[in-house]
């Protein structure tokens, strides 16, 4: 699935709960479900309130046998992700880019040459049992 | 049809100087604000947070828990989580936040 969407804060929720019904659907385990709403939301939210001056944004989303592949792209200024540090225990920001690198199996920024950011996210999936996913698993 | 849920957030305060406060919701980038905006009165101690209804929390649900821990921190008074899910709690734990609030046993 891939999505265009208004860089608006409502926009985060709609996105999150259209992919957690999917891979619900699918038969993903909660734990892993609860894992990528929280990763999406972190990569969505970095979007809305750093990339300006887009006004909108694109998510897409691939399942690929027991992968599910994200990508969030905007048409923003980018930014360096290696000049985003980790939160100090009593600091109010910064925690996002943190949620994202534990939650996710792999995560890649880069920057596209014309301008925006681009973020990818990889979570490995896993199935409760009798879930409808595994049967559309080819390999 | 897309069940948004809303904060609720309610708050009492009793006569030992301690402001409770109950978060039923999500407490995200959209509703986060709702929370740095609640009034905590003034002369209390202790302000205790049940976070038992809360069904998701991200890293804008987490900035608005520290900024209330300043609030509560510019009054003197201290910041104790009183009620917490598995999930969030692991959050807290995977931020380092549970060594900036004093989390339940569990």
């Amino acid at each position: 699935m891939a999505l265009r969407l208004p860089r608006d804060a409502a926009s985060v929720p709609l996105i999150r709960q259209m992919l957690d019904g999917t891979l619900t659907s699918l038969g993903v385990e909660p734990q892993i479900r609860d894992d990528i709403e929280l990763m999406l939301t972190e990569a969505c939210s970095n979007v809305i309130r750093h990339a300006v001056p887009s006004d909108e944004y694109t998510v897409s989303a691939m399942v690929y046998d027991d992968l599910c592949v994200i990508r969030v792209v905007d048409t923003g200024h980018g930014f360096d992700p290696s000049k985003v540090h980790d939160a100090a225990p009593g600091a109010e920001s910064g925690r996002g880019l943190q949620i994202m690198r534990a939650l996710a199996d792999d995560v890649r920024f880069s920057n596209k040459r014309e301008n925006g950011a681009v973020v990818c996210l990889e979570k490995r999936l896993r199935y409760s049992p009798g879930a409808a996913g595994p049967h559309f698993i080819t390999t | 049809m897309l069940d948004r849920t809303p904060l609720q957030i309610e708050i009492a305060s009793s006569d030992g100087g301690t402001v409770q406060l109950a978060l039923r919701g999500d407490l995200d980038f959209g509703t986060a604000g709702e929370l740095s905006a609640v009034p905590l009165g003034e002369g209390f101690e202790r302000v205790e947070v049940d976070l038992s209804e809360v069904g998701f929390v991200d890293s804008s649900g987490l900035a608005a828990l520290v900024r209330l821990h300043q609030r509560a921190a510019a009054e003197d008074a201290v910041l104790r989580v009183v009620a917490v899910t598995p999930y969030l709690r692991s959050m807290l734990r995977m931020t380092a936040l549970d060594r900036l609030f004093s989390l339940p046993p569990g």
